[in-house]
């Protein structure tokens, strides 16, 4: 989950969204404040029964956000098309995959894509 | 002309089933993991090698994705390997995709997701302890059928002799490949009682169809080896699973 997790999930808790953490290290939960009022779950192996658990039934969007790119295309994937989440959102890096995922029905998000459009905002602005 | 297999990272394995494909004559590219792994892989001269990693599409299209007719996706990860299998069908368009897979509840995930074929080794593994099991238990059930009262071991055998098991694999060169079972005209006294196809056993039917690399159980008069060897084009000799040794030693119990 790391901190870009970490801070979704607590920004989401702020707006009073109710939030389910998973994550296959559960120190990565000490990164949640004492406020958070979601739930957490510690897993590994990715097993869809632990989807399910987790709410995938009625869940109305799912974000993966890992530093994988392969885990959260296979999550954001499994969210799609098993349980047919409304909003999935995918951390990734490769765009040829965003292209193919996208085509999915996934909504693919590059940190560093968006990161270097807003750097290169800030310079043209300022030059 | 047979079509370029791409073989993605699996390390030896990897490399054993390169060697293999390629003595069948298939151009292979292999793609280990690192450089290091690429020079010492054990693969014949003719495999291509290439090395990096294979989720990433300059790397897929290095080791000839373009022009390849199948993918093998065998990395250690099911995420790494279904990325793999996607941008091989979708965007290098490659017509045929199989991944191994270590959770086998994913399966149907990973087909709906539009891999073609999934291995489990696991599931094989399960499947085939079941299978064992199985003639364990049939062995046993035929074991303590064969209770006699006759006078002498010779009396007793010739009373009766229990039914034997004999375990068939199915290859491509078998006569009855994609046959069914009605088709095949099994002597009188035997029967197949389960069909082992794709680390599943099944009690089958005799519309149940056969196919290369399934293994057969039959259940069979004793005597029967010959012919059974001789029905599927065998040439090794067949050695039953299970015998029942009891005939003769009823009386002195």
């Amino acid at each position: 989950m790391r901190a870009h997790g970490a801070l979704l999930a607590r920004s989401i808790s702020e707006q009073g969204g109710w939030v389910t953490v998973i994550d296959r290290n559960p120190d990565a939960f000490t990164r949640l404040p004492a406020s958070f009022s979601g739930s957490v779950m510690e897993e590994d192996g990715m097993p869809i029964q632990m989807l399910e658990e987790a709410g995938a039934g009625s869940a109305r969007a799912l974000a993966a956000v890992t530093d994988d790119e392969d885990v959260n295309i296979m999550w954001a994937l499994m969210a799609r098309i098993l349980y047919d989440i409304p909003v999935v959102l995918c951390r990734i890096k490769e765009e040829a995959l965003q292209e193919i995922v996208e085509d999915m029905g996934i909504e693919c998000i590059c940190p560093v894509q968006l990161g270097t459009e807003t750097m290169l905002n800030r310079l043209e602005a300022s030059l | 002309m047979k079509p370029r297999v791409l073989i993605a990272a699996g390390g030896q394995r990897a490399a054993f089933l390169a060697n293999l494909l390629h003595d069948k004559g298939y151009p292979v590219s292999l793609i280990a993991r690192s450089r290091q792994e690429a020079e010492n892989l054990p693969t014949e001269k003719g495999v291509d090698v290439f090395y990096g990693n294979p989720a990433k599409p300059y790397v897929l299209e290095q080791a000839g994705a373009d022009q390849a007719g199948m993918i093998a996706a065998m990395s250690e990860s099911d995420a790494a390997n279904l990325v793999i299998c996607l941008l091989a069908k979708k965007r290098f368009g490659i017509p045929w995709t199989i991944s191994l897979l270590a959770d086998e509840q994913k399966a149907v995930f990973f087909r709906r997701a539009g891999v073609d074929q999934t291995v489990c080794a696991s599931s094989v593994i399960s499947g085939l302890l079941e299978q064992q099991i199985l003639s364990g238990h049939l062995a046993q059930s035929l074991e303590t059928g064969g209770r006699t009262n006759a006078a002498t071991p010779a009396a007793a055998a010739a009373e009766f002799s229990s039914p034997v098991l004999f375990q068939i694999s199915v290859a491509d060169s078998s006569p009855y490949v994609t046959r069914t079972l009605d088709e095949i005209p099994l002597p009188k006294g035997s029967i197949v009682s389960s069909i082992v196809h794709n680390g599943r056993m099944e009690i089958p039917s005799g519309s149940s169809r056969l196919f290369s690399g399934d293994s057969l159980i039959i259940v069979a008069d004793q005597g029967m080896e010959q012919q059974i060897a001789t029905l599927f084009n065998l040439e090794e000799e067949l050695t039953p699973i299970a015998l029942n040794s009891r005939a003769g030693a009823g009386q002195n119990d």
